[in-house]
């Protein structure tokens, strides 16, 4: 296993560094990492635009004042099963209070199309793009530009292996082997992600 | 390839299946066709809080340059508001200088965006400084362009904008390389910014990036900013064009910025044509010479004093044009002399640094062979100059980012100078006494950083000379105050040794030299001050080695001090520290003697502050205290079943806070302590039967109604509050109104219960819970807790 990069804190330090004397830095960090998760996830449970904003600062709020007390132990239950707990109350609070407010004859809100899916299943999906999201920024910081190139163009343009191979002045073998060490790459960036955070 | 990695999500083994989910995790699929009737072609940039795309128009496929708020800062609402802004301010500026805007809204995923017209010319940035290819490669293309920006930003203020974030990568140039000024992002009304303060903490985030543009004024404690500080920006902007550097580097601290700042505005005259030679850029890249007016133009525009300032941009741009035409300037050129008069009188930081450089000079004269006259003038000279300086380094330093350092480096200067001087003038008392003071204050220096044994060898030299010289008529007085300060400082490094004998010896030593100034000069209320902390020491040490009765005399003598230095000197803000002096005292006394109930200490406290509220009644903070040592009072005598007395204490203490709150409604303290109160007055009211419950009712209500009030108090004011309000639930419910209580209670745990251990939450509910039942049981009850 390689050592983590001093640039990224892995999320145990991370964990580690809040538990008792959070340190700006430390949770500027973790508002970087989990807010699009959490933006997202809110997004697709149907809450509105002012609702989400509201949420996100009740989100971090709450778990500012629970994380010093909050000791991360794997064997006690993953991170990611932790974080939904508050974010899911939270999002309940907020539903609630927007509810009353209205009976009271507030303004009508931007809502959210709520997802068909169950909550839970939301989050799995979110959790899952929030690591893709992670590997894939890592990937970028780590490749030389050119080999992203490659992989981004197969990921996002999701052109063929000709295609790219065109654009980028390369061979079609060399982008399939570019690509395929880029993939390699993402997925170990996830494992290790996940063996961190869950 | 394995199919059973534990670790990896299920699926993610396959590399097709993972690019699909890929593609829709990183949501440029969604950015797509994310701002309505436009298709985002390419990214041009991203910036620290958005993302700028080159964009079709659909309609009419027009070029335009989309901007998008970044995800991630979504939440952060501040990001959103500065691009609702910009496009609240962009849409009432139409000028040919200003960038125009579009139009604004969310796109799909709510993220705010703004479609601008699009400046191929990219930013200013890129074709600084002047002689680099393009619009600045000659003097009078660049100083036209430069004119022109001013002409924009004029506009603006004309029309009560005012921009706050001007800097190169914020001016675009468009196709024909005419200046186009951006991002208005942070801009303001000049209506808001007269008399408003900024939240300071919250902007100096933003202001990290443009910080080396920005005017003394908008980085300082109030952050007051006008039109001119718009024009400061413009000049650093000038500045950079002339020389290809900014005034500050871009990567300095704010301590940096002050004292760059300071040495530019010293040294500005003659300081464009000095970088440009020395970076090369005259006269070889720049084929013409620079106007000598062109000095003074940058000088009046980055005047530290805005009153000194170009008090327009129109009129820094017609300066600039008069540079290009050969016309006479309105910019007045500073003589040295009132320049450096000028710069003693506003920054006395750099009068320090100054002054070193000054004193450095005149001890060297001293040294060198000269007229008896002119050396004795700059000894004098320098001699006064050290004192003014080792006062500020007592008094204004801490104000200073960085000060300590800072400090530190001036005061080490300042020993060396005396050490210099005392070398041809051997034995002079005046420089020894200077030469003590630097080493009592680089002592007390030590000490905060620390170093305890530093300070105290430190300490000791400066004893050595001040016994002496306070037999010397001319020095007495000013020694013997440093002699008692350095005794006190000794006594205090003793003290925390642990070595008490030593420290009371060096106290009461420093007593009897204060007793001996203030009776020989009663109205000398630096004198008096003094011997008011060396009682106060005395009496602390005697507390530490169980001494009541020792401790007891020295306080004693504390309070009349304190009424005679203020009954001398009203104004002074430290008296504040002297009557807080005198309360902690008593109460340190109090808890060691074991004596005395709370009630009495309190009820002495207020006495004490009652009497400073009717010395200064218009301040603020008395009256606050009053008010929370009344409250504090009426706890202790409830808890002894002084009923009465309690509810006419907690009532007085809600009228003062009622006065305050109506004086000043942003105090968040105000607000959280009249709740408590009126909390505590409902409660003794019921407890007393009372009939007039209902005026603190309704007021208790109201307040818990107003939403979110609560969620911004600070943690202990929560728990206090917690407390108050389940006391109060539990009054009502016995007195038969549950329901009432059960409300309050409810109200309370909503906004901020989270503020509480997780065990005290769980309590409280259960409490909430029976009181709720209880109320239930109560068919028809007139407060049925529907709210």
């Amino acid at each position: 296993m390689e050592p983590a990069r001093p640039d990224e804190p892995t999320r145990t330090a991370l964990l580690r560094r809040l538990h008792g004397d959070p340190d700006a830095e430390a949770w500027n960090e973790f508002c970087t990492r989990y807010s699009e998760l959490v933006t997202n996830y809110c997004r697709r449970t149907g809450l509105g635009a002012d609702d989400c904003q509201e949420l996100f600062q009740e989100v971090f709020f709450a778990l500012f004042q629970r994380l010093p007390r909050f000791r991360y132990d794997r064997s006690r239950g993953r991170f990611r099963a932790y974080l939904w707990r508050v974010v899911h109350n939270q999002a309940m609070a907020i539903r609630r209070r927007r509810g009353r407010r209205r009976e009271v004859g507030g303004t009508a809100w931007v809502e959210g199309q709520a997802s068909a899916d169950h909550p839970d299943a939301i989050w799995e999906e979110e959790w899952r793009k929030h690591h893709l999201r992670r590997a894939v920024e890592r990937l970028r910081r780590e490749l030389p530009s050119r080999h992203y190139e490659v992989f981004r163009l197969s990921a996002y343009e999701r052109l063929t292996a000709a295609e790219i191979a065109q654009r980028c002045g390369t061979s079609v073998q060399m982008v399939y082997k570019l690509r395929s060490q880029a993939m390699e790459r993402l997925r170990t960036l996830v494992r290790r992600q996940i063996e961190e955070e869950g | 390839m394995s199919t059973s990695d534990p670790l990896l999500p299920e699926g993610w083994e396959d590399d097709e299946a993972l690019l699909a989910e890929l593609q829709s995790a990183l949501g440029e699929g969604i950015l797509r066709d994310a701002v309505p009737g436009h298709r985002l072609v390419r990214e041009l940039g991203v910036g620290g809080q958005a993302r700028v795309f080159l964009a079709e128009r659909l309609a009419d496929g027009a070029v335009v340059a989309v901007k998008v708020l970044e995800l991630r800062m979504l939440p952060n609402s501040r990001a959103a508001r500065r691009l609702e802004r910009e496009l609240e301010v962009l849409q009432r500026l139409e000028h040919p200088g200003i960038v125009r805007v579009h139009e604004g809204g969310l796109t799909r995923c709510w993220r705010p965006y703004l479609v601008e017209e699009y400046l191929p010319g990219g930013a200013l940035k890129r074709v600084l400084p002047l002689g680099a290819p393009g619009p600045c490669a000659d003097l009078d293309g660049a100083l036209e362009l430069f004119a022109r920006i001013c002409d924009a930003v004029d506009h603006a203020h004309k029309r009560g904008v005012v921009h706050r974030d001007l800097k190169p990568s914020n001016v675009l140039l468009d196709a024909e390389g005419s200046p186009k000024v951006a991002d208005f992002g942070i801009a303001r009304e000049i209506a808001e910014l007269v008399g408003a303060v900024e939240p300071v903490a919250a902007d100096t985030v933003g202001f990290v990036g443009s910080l080396a543009y920005a005017s003394p004024e908008a980085t300082g404690a109030a952050r007051d900013v006008d039109v001119r500080s718009d024009v400061f920006s413009l000049g650093v902007l000038l500045f950079e064009l002339l020389t290809g550097i900014p005034v500050v580097p871009h990567d300095a601290t704010l301590r940096e910025r002050v004292l760059a700042l300071e040495r530019l505005d010293d040294h500005l005259p003659s300081r464009v044509h000095r970088l440009r030679r020395r970076r090369g850029l005259l006269p070889a890249a720049a084929p013409h010479r620079l106007p000598r007016e062109l000095d003074a133009v940058v000088a009046e525009a980055l005047a530290l004093d805005r009153e000194e300032r170009y008090q327009s941009a129109a009129a820094l741009a017609a300066d600039v044009r008069a540079v290009v035409d050969g016309r006479p300037l309105l910019a007045r050129r500073l003589g040295p002399m009132r320049r450096a008069v000028r710069f003693v009188r506003r920054h006395p930081t750099a009068v320090a640094s100054l002054a070193l450089a000054m004193v450095a000079t005149a001890a060297f004269a001293v040294q060198e062979v000269g007229r008896a006259r002119e050396r004795r003038a700059n000894y004098a000279w320098a001699l006064d100059t050290l004192g003014v300086l080792l006062d500020q380094a007592v008094a204004g330093f801490e104000r200073l980012v960085g000060g300590e350092a800072y400090r530190g480096e001036l005061l080490r200067s300042a020993l060396d100078a005396f050490e210099t001087m005392l070398q041809t003038h051997p034995g002079d008392p005046a420089l020894r006494l200077g030469r003590a003071r630097c080493l009592l204050l680089l002592g007390v220096l030590h000490r905060d950083e620390g170093d305890p044994a530093a300070a105290l060898t430190a300490y000791r030299r400066a004893l050595d000379d001040l016994r002496t010289l306070v037999a010397v008529p001319k020095v007495a007085r000013d020694a013997r105050r440093a002699l008692s300060l350095t005794l006190v400082r000794i006594g205090d490094v003793r003290k925390e040794d642990g070595d008490l004998a030593a420290a009371e010896r060096h106290y009461r030593e420093a007593l009897s030299v204060d007793q001996e100034r203030a009776a020989a000069a009663p109205e000398d209320v630096t004198a008096l001050d003094d011997l008011f902390w060396s009682h106060h020491r005395l009496g602390h040490l005697a507390l530490m080695q169980e001494d009541l009765e020792g401790a007891r005399r020295a306080f004693a003598r504390l309070e009349p001090l304190a009424d005679r230095i203020q009954a001398l000197d009203p104004e002074r803000a430290a008296n504040w520290n002297l009557f807080f002096a005198v309360q902690r005292s008593w109460a340190a006394w109090d808890r060691l003697a074991g004596r005395g109930p709370a009630r009495e200490r309190l009820a002495r406290a207020e006495a004490a502050v009652r009497r400073r509220v009717e010395t200064s009644p218009g301040l603020w903070f008395p009256r606050f205290q009053l008010a929370s040592v009344l409250g504090a009072l009426a706890a202790a005598e409830a808890e002894e079943g002084l009923l009465a007395e309690a509810l006419r204490h907690a009532a007085e203490a809600r009228r003062i806070l009622v006065e305050l709150e109506g004086a000043d409604p942003s105090k968040q303290e105000v607000a959280a302590l009249l709740l408590r109160t009126d909390l505590e007055v409902l409660r003794l009211q019921v407890l007393l039967g009372t009939e007039a419950t209902s005026v603190t009712r309704e007021s208790v209500l109201a307040r818990l109604a107003e939403d979110g009030s609560l969620s911004r108090l600070s943690a202990l004011d929560r728990v206090a509050l917690l407390g108050a309000a389940e006391r109060c639930a539990l009054a009502l419910a016995d007195a038969g109104r549950p329901g009432l209580g059960a409300r309050i209670l409810a109200a309370v745990l909503e906004d901020i219960g989270d503020a509480t251990t997780e065990g005290d939450e769980a309590r409280l509910r259960a409490v909430l819970g029976d009181l709720e039942r209880r109320a239930g049981l109560q068919a028809g009850g007139e407060e049925g807790g529907n709210r």
